[in-house]
């Protein structure tokens, strides 16, 4: 496995980022890889997540840690970031985290403006305007992780390519595009 | 390089300790939280020569593995609570007839059904005084994945050198979280490996101990070798005997070589200054939230963490030792276990304060930051 010094001062601290929503939008699948792109790079990292019926629709959520040294509580404290891909999710976390916190989120359908600490993106209608409906989670992660770059994107984008199937395709296809809708802003 | 590092699950953690450890032989029923094990044990096991037994229930899985480890291989079950409970009966027959194994207990709210998916740490006592009548109990519980795979190893070493079962407690924080670890290179982690008994069939006593002091190695079942596992009361050999002074030999054998064994067994980590104003003690996921505030500190002092890894044997002295006169606060998710025995060992008029959650969720570092800094300092 592939070990990279990362230029990490910053990352020696303890950051916590949530990824919120509904069951079934792969949001313990993104955690994952985020955290193996973390173990990539020779990070501390842990995963936790939802578990049980929440997977399976309602509020779903997985949080995953990330440090230049061993992490004690598992779980998140203070988000340094929130990618939440629900309106019920935008609101759980309306109040979460400190001044430096981000909160990214879908505004496809959202009724309300953005707020302090927020950032909305269309993921789901740009995701279908670029035929990758079934990625849109990857969307968002690539513009997410742009914004609050826990882990290297590259090393993200590298494990996405290693599936080497039609989803695999899709989702790399996915993630790049979320990285530059987020580069554009 | 030495070093695979991997990003897994605390279950699948578990699993690949037994691997390392030359676990063969698996028979379980899967229940959340500890269904990971059973299901990469299907998978992996195969393929390195083992045995996946899905069995019809706990019962059934305990008594297969006691079996599989009388036939020369070492075996292994994982279960939560409920399972756990089912499984006493054939715990306590691998405690008298002297049958090494491990069981992986990955604790979840309770009683009963209790709340499948939730994290507890309330099978504390029960891994301790489960099965019926006088008895010892071995138990580790580990706090990371890491640990898992490193205590899933080291059970397998202490069932095999005690001849007696070893259980790990883990618990569903622990059990569904990933992270990264390493894994010893195959060749690298050196196992306990069940040894010839060192004497020929007619001079083996099943039940004596070697020049070592240990239980004399077990010869697999269907060998030259007599072996009787015998769950009633016996003698030496193993052969049954209601006589009051070989009854009282045979418990007082089985619970001293546990209860002799504190040191080789007794497993933990100590993180602070040496002469703190508090001392954590915790254990399993409730040790991350302490380690959590060891780190960050409180208002009003000092304050040290030990993060046990083994509970049983109680390591008594250890406790004595490492706490000084420093009030002791133990967090756990339960309504007061192991709290029970630090309060024993210490004393009535010792501080010793239990911190307490029972709603499957985890004890957060804020609430128990609080309630040091307002009721302990």
């Amino acid at each position: 496995m592939k070990v990279r010094a990362i230029d990490g001062a910053r990352l020696e601290e303890r950051r916590e980022i949530v990824l919120a929503g509904s069951g079934g939008q792969g949001l313990v699948f993104l955690g994952r890889l985020v955290g193996e792109a973390a173990a990539r790079n020779g990070l501390r990292t842990v995963q936790t997540q939802s578990y049980g019926v929440a997977s399976r629709g309602g509020f779903s959520k997985s949080e995953v840690i990330v440090a230049g040294k061993p992490i004690a509580y598992p779980m998140a404290m203070k988000p340094w970031g929130i990618l939440a891909l629900t309106d019920q999710a935008r609101g759980m976390y309306a109040d979460s985290g400190d001044g430096e916190r981000l909160l990214v989120y879908d505004d496809t359908y959202s009724k309300t403006v953005q707020g302090q600490g927020e950032m909305g993106f269309p993921f789901i209608s740009e995701a279908r305007r670029l035929g990758l409906d079934t990625s849109m989670n990857m969307m968002a992660l690539g513009a997410f992780l742009t914004l609050r770059p826990v882990v290297p994107i590259e090393t993200v984008a590298e494990i996405l390519s290693e599936a080497d199937d039609e989803l695999g395709r899709t989702n790399a296809k996915a993630f790049a595009a979320g990285v530059s809708l987020a580069r554009k802003r | 390089m030495s070093e695979r590092r991997s990003f897994i699950q605390g279950n699948e953690a578990i699993l690949e300790g037994a691997l390392a450890a030359g676990a063969r032989y698996f028979a379980g029923y899967p229940i959340t939280p500890s269904s990971e094990i059973a299901e990469r044990a299907a998978r992996r096991l195969p393929a390195v020569g083992g045995v996946y037994m899905q069995m019809e229930d706990e019962l059934a899985s305990m008594a297969a593995i006691v079996g599989a480890s009388l036939a020369g291989v070492k075996s292994f079950t994982a279960t939560s609570g409920p399972g756990l409970s089912l499984m006493m009966e054939n715990l306590g027959v691998a405690i008298m007839a002297e049958v090494p194994c491990v069981i992986v207990d990955v604790q979840r709210s309770g009683p009963s059904t209790g709340l499948a998916t939730k994290p507890a740490q309330a099978d504390v006592m029960m891994a301790r005084w489960g099965p019926h009548g006088d008895h010892s109990a071995i138990v580790l519980a580990p706090s990371s994945v890491q640990e898992c795979f490193d205590l899933t190893i080291r059970a397998f070493d202490i069932a095999e050198e005690l001849r007696h079962p070893v259980l790990v407690l883990s618990d569903a924080i622990v059990g569904h979280m990933r992270e990264d670890v390493l894994f010893g290179v195959p060749g690298e982690v050196t196992p306990v490996t069940r040894r010839d008994p060192g004497v020929t069939p007619s001079e083996y006593v099943m039940h004596s101990d070697g020049p070592d002091g240990l239980p004399v190695p077990l010869p697999p079942f269907g060998s030259d070798y007599i072996v009787r596992a015998n769950s009633s009361a016996h003698d030496e050999t193993g052969y049954p005997s209601a006589d009051p002074a070989t009854a009282a030999a045979n418990i007082r054998r089985l619970h001293d070589k546990v209860e002799g064994s504190v040191d080789r067994i007794t497993d933990y980590e100590y993180i602070g200054s040496d002469a703190p104003d508090l001392v954590l003690l915790a254990y399993g996921a409730t040790a991350r939230t302490a380690e959590q505030i060891a780190i960050d500190g409180v208002r009003g002092g000092e304050v040290a963490l030990v993060k046990l890894r083994s509970l049983w044997p109680f390591p008594e002295e250890l406790i004595r030792r490492v706490v000084g006169s420093a009030p002791v606060v133990v967090p756990e998710m339960n309504l007061g276990q192991l709290v029970r025995e630090v309060e024993r060992t210490l004393g009535p008029d010792y501080p010793c304060y239990a911190f307490n959650r029972s709603d499957g969720q985890p004890i957060e570092p804020d609430e128990l930051r609080s309630f040091i800094e307002e009721v302990v300092l």
